[in-house]
């Protein structure tokens, strides 16, 4: 009889805490998802490609200061690839991974880019991810520092092999980034970008 | 005399529209389905044989993605992915907003070839309604001026003022430290100067009424279908500095402190005999700049901002038929800027120096209107 009692309270418990296990298992997988992490970028894959045989390149990136309100020249080293895109690829990704001065970084936090490539027009197109527009900060003047700081950084590397940025996220053209500046069409890299030495 | 067939547009799935092709008394002619691309519509080439010249021929090489139409007695050279185009006669340049593009094997022509590039080598009048999603082809009366069609048909009509609160609905825009959201600022502004605009019989359409949102392609439909002769869009800037402040007015200009590579291309072939014409804004860049000139000057007699200037080319004003700007009425990123703009009185100051800007604007503009009310 006692032995018989046991192992239906044993049994009991068996069943409750499967009972607990499965409600906790649906619970967790019905749970709404939140928001999807923003992904960062890899250091490593600002330092593609990593032939220690390359030398090291000084590259100039512009961040924007919010004392003058106006885009400032950092300076920077790094292994440059022999191949067009890739350089202009690692440029870029060393732009969004941000300052190393304090100067403010004007592609939002987790934007990436996957992919740039140079067609036979000198037109670059550079492939970032969606949060460069999800998450940007918004207003016209803003946009206009985002798209600015990455043209600026674009023509001041690559003097006469680029004439013109297409941006494109997630491999589309998109009319804006923001809600404001107009950037359906490449925009031109003009001579007003060159900024003098510091 | 009216052509025998208009085109409508009827609405249908989001992605594939329904375009139906009617008479003058708006009967169902024809139907057809469009694309959206990017936002925008793009319809079948095929459209215009039966809506415009029953005779019309295509070449398409896929090599060169030329694209050559003759229609109407007139050779229209186009290129897929490319948005200038060309005729055999000395029409000059033109440039669609859009290039003409091949859609699941279909060549499709952006819906501004028909809105605007037919008007300007035809004489035909081309109306777009986008609530009914309706174009109508009509022949041009023979007394009225060819361009800017702003001054066509209905230069006896009341004078329309076209206000666009940006943003709305889930898009928020820009929002400041107290939480302040661009959205309902503008909103705010923008009811208070319809107010004020429609005290001195000023007729005004806004693309929003609400907390909705509306995408920019919406917002230039709204403008275009209603025929607006001013468009003013609204925003609230933001910078990554908390420093940054004052009052920004924005003109749309494809070759301004930024430049498209399209607009730059043709600038640079604008010495050959053909003038360049950018569709849609650029026939109107003198009209915004007065416009910008006349709100700079009521701004700095009503409002302690600093108001600058600047010209770019801008997604939802670059596709208005109109003069129009956007102005960026204070920074959300700055303290003393968001302050202003969710102060009441900062408003109501702000309603009336922009609806007096709109009123000299008519004065200077519209002549015939003359002086309006409480001017």
């Amino acid at each position: 009889m006692g032995g018989n009692r046991n192992s239906k309270v044993i049994r009991r418990i068996a069943i409750g805490a499967a009972v607990i296990i499965v409600v906790a298992i649906s619970v967790a997988m019905l749970r709404p998802r939140g928001p999807e992490p923003i992904p960062m970028v890899p250091k490593m894959l600002v330092q593609e490609p990593s032939d220690s045989e390359l030398p090291f390149q000084e590259i100039d990136l512009f961040f924007f200061d919010t004392e003058s309100l106006r885009h400032v020249r950092e300076k920077r080293e790094l292994r440059l690839s022999l191949e067009l895109p890739d350089r202009l690829k690692q440029i870029i990704r060393a732009l969004i991974s941000g300052s190393d001065h304090g100067l403010t970084s004007t592609v939002p936090g987790g934007t990436f880019l996957y992919e740039a490539y140079v067609d036979a027009q000198s037109t670059a197109y550079l492939d970032f991810s969606r949060h460069l527009a999800e998450a940007h900060i918004g207003g016209t003047a803003a946009e206009i520092i985002t798209i600015k700081s990455i043209l600026q950084t674009v023509y001041v590397n690559f003097p006469e092999k680029i004439q013109s940025v297409q941006i494109l996220i997630e491999g589309q053209e998109v009319n804006t980034i923001a809600g404001h500046l107009d950037i359906s069409q490449p925009l031109v890299l003009t001579p007003e970008f060159q900024v003098p030495a510091e | 005399m009216a052509l025998p067939l208009l085109i409508c547009t009827g609405i249908c799935a989001a992605q594939t529209p329904l375009i139906r092709f009617v008479d003058e008394g708006g009967k169902t002619v024809d139907e057809v389905e469009a694309r959206i691309h990017s936002g925008n519509f793009y319809l079948p080439i095929d459209v215009l044989r039966r809506a415009f010249d029953s005779e019309l021929k295509q070449q398409y090489t896929s090599l060169t993605q030329k694209l050559v139409l003759n229609l109407k007695g007139k050779q229209i050279n186009l290129r897929v992915g490319n948005s200038l185009a060309t005729t055999n006669e000395d029409d000059g340049t033109f440039i669609l907003s859009h290039p003409p593009r091949i859609i699941e094997g279909k060549r499709m022509l952006p819906l501004d070839f028909f809105t605007k590039l037919l008007p300007q080598l035809y004489n035909v009048e081309v109306f777009y309604n986008s609530p009914l999603q309706t174009i109508r082809i009509t022949e041009k009366s023979a007394n009225l001026p060819n361009f800017p069609p702003s001054s066509s048909s209905r230069e006896h009509e009341e004078f329309l003022f076209v206000l666009d609160p940006g943003h709305g609905g889930a898009d928020s825009g820009c929002q400041g430290n107290t939480g302040a959201l661009e959205k309902d600022v503008v909103l705010d502004l923008a009811k208070r100067i319809r107010r004020f605009c429609l005290q001195n019989d000023i007729r005004v359409q806004m693309t929003r009424e609400a907390d909705v949102e509306r995408r920019p392609i919406e917002r230039v439909q709204i403008a275009n279908q209603n025929q607006g002769q001013f468009f003013l869009s609204l925003h609230c800037n933001a910078s990554f500095s908390s420093n940054a402040e004052g009052i920004r007015i924005y003109i749309n200009n494809p070759m301004g402190e930024l430049r498209t590579e399209t607009a730059t291309r043709s600038a640079n072939q604008s010495s050959g005999r053909h003038a360049i014409k950018v569709l849609a804004q650029d026939d109107f860049l003198l009209q915004s700049r007065e416009f910008a000139a006349m709100l700079q000057e009521q701004f700095a007699a009503t409002i302690p901002s600093s108001v600058s200037l600047i010209e770019m080319p801008l997604v939802t004003l670059s596709d208005v038929y109109m003069p129009a700007i956007l102005i960026e009425i204070g920074y959300l990123s700055n303290a003393a800027d968001e302050a202003r703009l969710i102060d009441a009185e900062n408003l109501a100051s702000m309603s009336m120096a922009i609806s007096l800007a709109v009123q000299r604007y008519i004065t200077a503009f519209n002549p015939e209107r003359g002086a309006v009310k409480g001017k």
